[in-house]
């Protein structure tokens, strides 16, 4: 008798739900709030550090200090101009994208992921001298889409995946993107 | 195990047992039935989406996946590169013409199917229009901060999130896009989305609301690439 009355408590329960919901006229569904995961973690993982260290010998990902302070009075800190991820090469894996230095130069390496490590591959187009004021290069994602491209002669290409825009503070120097099966670079402004 | 059978069905025969099994099968189809009702709109294949509120707007909160129109007519699917990209009439295709990603992300239409009066949209649903999308992204507090509450949390389906909260529920996926010419790009990373006219997007590495990627009043071509959909509820 006792657990009879229960069935019928949670049913009365269940049609008043029912009754308050519907009686809103509207459908509410309740999202999952989490705090949104930190940018530098994304970007800059464990992995992708050490697989840096290890394989791209002799340089080591850029920090915030390597930075110009000239950068500084352009970009937010909260900015990280040294790194990005997203998918380059259409893979459905993270792929990243370092400004990386040596004692005396700066240069480019794009980490594509393979599910438990990574291939690297080195912009052989992009070294230039660290100069002592401070790294003055940053790179951002590049989203699908025509890119045109007006000095030092005008150029377009469709980007069909991310690509990376190599900037000298807010002048775009360089695009790398990924095409028949290796990245490739659009020079110019 | 013969003994647990008698002893079962000795079980079932009583009355008294029997009528809570028929009380408390009411009770779970009610609560059910009711459920549904209220947090769902169903498409003409059947297919069930969850919905939700985002101040006065009611959003789909998956990706649509119909394979008809709303009078039954089908929606041809295109899996030829070559064909995709000289139609112009409605299409859809599965990401790479894998049906696996039709769960997870839904189908991706060209925009004359979008287009198309015989309306994709489950009954009492329409294709958004720029403006509704702009209400939405005003309600969220802008641009730059509007990916980040509307993209799903976790990376099941992105492959990396920056900024994503989902603390609305709208739980956007990245379906990727199908190029005018036909080959797949971008699924895990990048989602696009169908407006009447233009595209948005969302991005695995930014909180930031992009749109009009696609925009078919400025170029034609436009017309024949592939975006995933999200149906907004009509008004009353």
């Amino acid at each position: 008798m006792k657990s009879t009355c229960l069935l019928f408590i949670s049913l009365l329960s269940g049609i008043a739900a029912c009754q308050s919901n519907a009686s809103s006229g509207l459908t509410v569904q309740t999202g999952v709030t989490e705090e949104p995961a930190n940018k530098r973690q994304v970007i800059l993982p464990e992995a992708a550090n050490s697989y840096v260290q290890k394989h791209v010998t002799g340089w080591e990902i850029a920090t915030d200090a390597d930075y110009a302070h000239l950068w500084w009075s352009f970009y937010d800190r909260d900015e990280i101009p040294f790194a990005v991820s997203a998918d380059f090469n259409d893979d459905k894996l993270a792929d990243y994208a370092y400004v990386i230095k040596k004692a005396d130069s700066v240069g480019l390496v794009i980490l594509t992921g393979t599910g438990n490590t990574f291939r690297h591959w080195l912009a052989p187009d992009f070294k230039i001298d660290l100069k002592k004021s401070g790294i003055e290069h940053g790179i951002s994602v590049v989203p699908p889409g025509q890119v045109d491209v007006l000095r030092p002669e005008m150029k377009s290409v469709v980007l069909k995946s991310n690509g990376i825009a190599l900037k000298e503070f807010e002048m775009r120097t360089k695009l790398y993107y990924w095409e028949d099966g290796r990245f490739k670079v659009l020079l110019g402004q | 195990m013969n003994k647990f059978i008698e002893c079962l069905d000795m079980r079932l025969q009583s009355e008294k047992v029997r009528r809570k099994f028929v009380l408390l099968s009411i009770a779970v189809l009610f609560v059910v039935a009711c459920k549904h009702d209220d947090n769902s709109v169903t498409d003409v294949d059947g297919n069930r989406y969850k919905t939700v509120v985002i101040g006065d707007q009611i959003w789909m909160a998956e990706n649509l996946r119909v394979t008809r129109y709303r009078n039954g007519d089908p929606i041809l699917n295109i899996m030829s590169n070559n064909e995709w990209s000289t139609t112009t009439t409605g299409a859809f295709c599965y990401y790479g013409n894998d049906s696996i990603n039709a769960r997870p992300y839904g189908l991706l239409y060209n925009w004359y199917a979008i287009n198309d009066s015989r309306n994709i949209a489950p009954e009492g649903w329409h294709v958004p229009t720029p403006e509704e999308l702009n209400t939405l992204i005003n309600y969220l507090k802008g641009d730059t901060v509007a990916a980040g509450k509307l993209k799903e949390t976790g990376q099941k389906h992105w492959i990396s999130n920056i900024g994503a909260s989902n603390e609305i529920g709208f739980s956007a996926r990245p379906g990727g896009y199908r190029f005018k010419t036909g080959s797949f790009h971008t699924l895990g990373s990048n989602g696009y989305w169908w407006t009447n006219i233009l595209s948005f997007e969302m991005f695995s590495w930014s909180k930031r609301i992009f749109q009009g990627f696609a925009d078919v009043d400025r170029i034609e071509a436009f017309m024949n690439y592939g975006f995933s959909l999200r149906c907004i509820k009509d008004k009353e």
